[in-house]
């Protein structure tokens, strides 16, 4: 039976009593010492939350930045594994790539954000594609470096009993592989919220980004801050998915490995 | 007679780890005492609760209850006379600081000039035969290496009472007859106290006054056997002793009874 | 040697051709978009060696560094508190991981209406968004502190400030510098929106500018040298950090031997 531990119940009643702290202390600041300046009070910013959540159009844009995300991401890991799969498994290929590969992967998206809107416009694609573009090294290289981490002893044998090049990949390169590659796309995942959001702020793409530099031209404080409230709920819901996510990957690949050993 | 003077007294210790239908009582009423300049070694079976006494002892631990007296003064925290070689050898040590410095970091505290600190430093690295990986990291030694790096930092901080929990678990049998030499000699040297856990009872008996059986499950005292060697004593001629050769058996005999 | 020289080439070859070909095909291609790369390097000397570079590029250099610094000196000493002080640690730990997923960029027109436009509002978002990796990092890396170490420390009687410089903060080392490398990226992102949201100096300003008046070349130039930077910035970083956890380095080689 779970029973809930004191500590646990402790550390949950001292969580919520400091949000509770920290919105009263807001509430007094921006009512108070702060009035002049541009903030919204709490009820103001749940307010908006509640006229969001009867609003259309906030979920057409929530949906919008989700597709961009979404689809970027998708075409980084599709773009990314195979890279890492060819670069990881040739010598030539992994010394020949690496100096650019290592070169672009500190580049954050947000540098060739001009290019992009010159040529794509302030459109869903030009967001794809910078979600795209900083996603797709993280999974080139942490691919790359799971082939590579296959056991030489394992991969001799593999290629003594003759296995073709796609059982070899399958049974030996595949499980090896898989931790870094989910490690990769936990990275990459992470950013791509964070990356359509860039796109849509600062390149003026349709969706939630769009709506919050509105909200900030119009003057209309409440709209901005739940946005804003919105976007950090939903990075926690993202980051704990993915973390969910990765340790079942992991639990997978155990159990996959063990099999193949047997 | 100062020789008699206790200097550690453990009375009535009780230590449990875990709380409520967990709780696991580890040591349970455990007394004993510790004279002044006396060698004392513990030995037990394999999870006996040796560790957690030792903790207790240095004042790492707290006692569930019972006390630990140094000099008659409650011990509630380590005390500065002590120093201690812990058990986890290879994890004793900062990584990110050479071996010298390592043996240097607790010196800093001391009220010593810099050219004794140094000389402290030297001597104690040469006596356990470390003189030339000073500027080695720890992580580039073995594990052997490591543990008498270990021993060297504590016998450079001069303690009045020295704790080790198995020292010299990892190094080789020349090595070992060696330092336990070597503990021997500082004990003569500086009268300092030392308490030992050991699993090797031929080690055991070589090195103390007293040997102090404990048993398992949970950990007491099962007997106190006073070795009545002479000093000095000699690897070779000590432990041919007909004296040693009993002394072994009755130790042996009583840690498989207690098991 | 021949060995040496043939692995360069293996390394370098790729990077040559594309580069080489860029060239080539710009200098023929009738593409708005894509000028010459000829030109563009042209256009680069002309704007950053050294024209703009005191007006534009060292002070987006300067907020960064400054926001950056700020957000490492704090976040550390942030982090080490949190470690230590439960009661704390408990009740700031949800309000951070919320604080940390929000994008830095989208505080950035927060940070404009309350500061404007000018070099404060740079610096204090930079360093707000840059805080919360190394708080994060720093907490979770003091908590793993070995407790071997720790009895150590306590048995030997290590005061406060050589329990935290000597043990603590170098054991929490490399979650440290992990963290601090996610904040340095931050920051880096952050400098650049910050500059690109309205603001008319610095790097990021000059490019969007220059996109927006369709000065593509410009853009270019702007592009290169944020991407040079961008590379320059973490390769630094990547030093410093192999400089202060060599030892770490050193032991995990050991290991793998
Ligand atoms: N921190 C702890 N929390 C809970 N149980 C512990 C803890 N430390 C030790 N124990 C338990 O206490 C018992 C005694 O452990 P201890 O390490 O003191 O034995 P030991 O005599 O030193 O063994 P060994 O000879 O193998 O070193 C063991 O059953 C162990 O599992
Ligand atoms: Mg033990």
């Amino acid at each position: 039976m779970p029973t809930l531990r004191p500590g646990t119940v402790r550390r949950y009643a001292v969580g919520t009593a400091s949000i509770a702290a920290t919105a009263l202390l807001w509430q007094w600041a921006v009512t108070g010492p702060l009035a002049d300046k541009p903030f919204a009070t709490v009820p103001e910013i749940l307010g908006k939350l509640r006229d969001f959540a009867g609003d259309p159009l906030f979920w057409s844009s929530l949906g919008e930045t989700f597709r961009v995300a979404a689809i970027g991401l998708a075409i980084s890991v599709v773009l990314g594994v195979a890279a890492g799969l060819l670069v990881g498994q040739s010598d030539l290929a992994y010394r020949s790539t690496r100096v650019l590969v290592e070169f672009l992967k500190p580049i954050p998206p947000i540098v060739i954000l001009p290019l992009l809107v010159l040529v794509l416009g302030p459109t869903g694609d030009m967001g794809i594609f910078l979600v795209a573009f900083g996603g797709v090294f993280p999974l080139i290289t942490q691919t790359a470096h799971g082939v590579h981490d296959v056991d030489p002893v394992a991969a001799e044998t593999a290629r003594s009993f003759r296995l073709t090049r796609w059982q070899r990949i399958r049974t030996l390169v595949a499980p090896t592989a898989l931790p870094f590659v989910a490690t990769g796309v936990r990275i990459s995942a992470n950013a791509a919220l964070v990356i359509a959001l860039v796109s849509e702020i600062i390149g003026g793409a349709p969706g939630l980004g769009k709506d919050l530099v509105l909200a900030q031209t119009t003057g209309d404080y409440p709209a901005i801050y739940a946005l804003v409230v919105t976007f950090g709920v939903l990075g926690v819901l993202i980051n704990s998915a993915l973390a969910a996510v990765e340790r079942r990957a992991l639990f997978w690949h155990s159990s996959v490995r063990s099999e193949v050993t047997a | 007679m100062s020789e008699r003077q206790v200097r550690l007294s453990i009375e009535g210790l009780h230590k449990g780890y875990g709380a409520g239908a967990a709780r696991k009582e580890v040591i349970s009423d455990l007394t004993f005492d510790v004279h002044a300049g006396e060698f004392v070694c513990i030995v037990g079976p394999s999870g006996a609760g040796k560790t957690t006494l030792l903790k207790c002892l240095t004042g790492l631990h707290p006692a569930s209850s019972g006390a630990v007296r140094l000099d008659g003064k409650v011990v509630d925290g380590p005390p500065r006379q002590m120093a201690l070689v812990l058990q986890e050898y290879t994890r004793s040590l900062m990584p990110w600081l050479t071996v010298e410095k390592n043996v240097r970091l607790p010196l800093a505290n001391l009220k010593i000039g810099k050219a004794e600190r140094e000389q402290r430093i030297t001597d104690a690295l040469r006596e356990v035969g470390l003189s030339d990986v000073r500027t080695s990291y720890p992580w580039q030694l073995s594990g052997g290496m490591q543990q008498r790096v270990a021993i060297a930092r504590a016998l450079a901080y001069r303690p009045e009472v020295l704790v080790m929990d198995e020292p010299f678990a990892s190094v080789d049998a020349q090595t070992r007859a060696d330092l336990e030499d070597l503990m021997l000699k500082v004990r003569q040297d500086f009268g300092i106290t030392i308490v030992l856990v050991t699993h090797d009872i031929d080690e055991a008996v070589y090195l103390s006054d007293r040997v102090v059986v404990v048993t398992k499950g949970p950990c007491t005292v099962d007997e106190i056997i006073p070795v009545e060697l002479p000093f000095p004593r000699d690897q070779i001629e000590t432990k041919s002793d007909p004296r040693f050769v009993d002394l072994r058996a009755r130790v042996f005999s009583r840690i498989k009874a207690s098991a | 040697m021949t060995r040496r020289l043939s692995l360069v080439a293996l390394e370098l070859w790729l990077p040559v051709v594309v580069l080489l070909g860029w060239w080539l095909w710009s200098a023929g291609a009738a593409e708005p978009f894509f000028p010459p790369l000829q030109e563009i390097l042209t256009r680069f000397r002309e704007m950053w060696l050294f024209e703009q570079f005191v007006s534009d590029v060292l002070p987006s250099l300067r907020n960064m560094a400054v926001g950056f610094g700020i957000a490492s000196v704090v976040g550390i000493a942030v982090g080490l508190v949190l470690a230590r002080v439960r009661l704390l640690r408990e009740a700031f730990e949800p309000l951070m991981h919320f604080v940390r997923a929000t994008p830095g960029v989208a505080l950035v027109p927060i940070f404009i209406l309350l500061l404007g436009f000018g070099p404060s509002m740079k610096i204090s978002i930079i360093a707000t968004a840059a805080v919360f990796p190394t708080i994060i990092a720093t907490m979770d890396g003091v908590r793993s502190a070995d407790p071997v170490l720790l009895d150590i420390s306590r048995a030997y009687q290590l005061n406060r400030r050589q329990r935290v410089t000597k043990v603590l903060l170098p054991s929490a080392g490399p979650q440290i510098f992990a963290g601090l490398q996610v904040s340095l990226q931050v920051a880096f992102v952050v400098m650049i929106a910050s500059e690109m949201l309205g603001s008319t100096e610095g790097i990021g300003a000059l490019t969007l500018l220059a996109q927006q008046s369709f000065a593509v070349t410009d853009m270019w130039s702007g592009i290169v040298l944020l991407g040079l930077l961008g590379y320059l910035v973490n390769l630094l970083f990547l030093l410093a950090r192999g400089r202060v956890l060599h030892w770490y380095d050193g032991a995990r080689k050991a290991a793998k031997e």
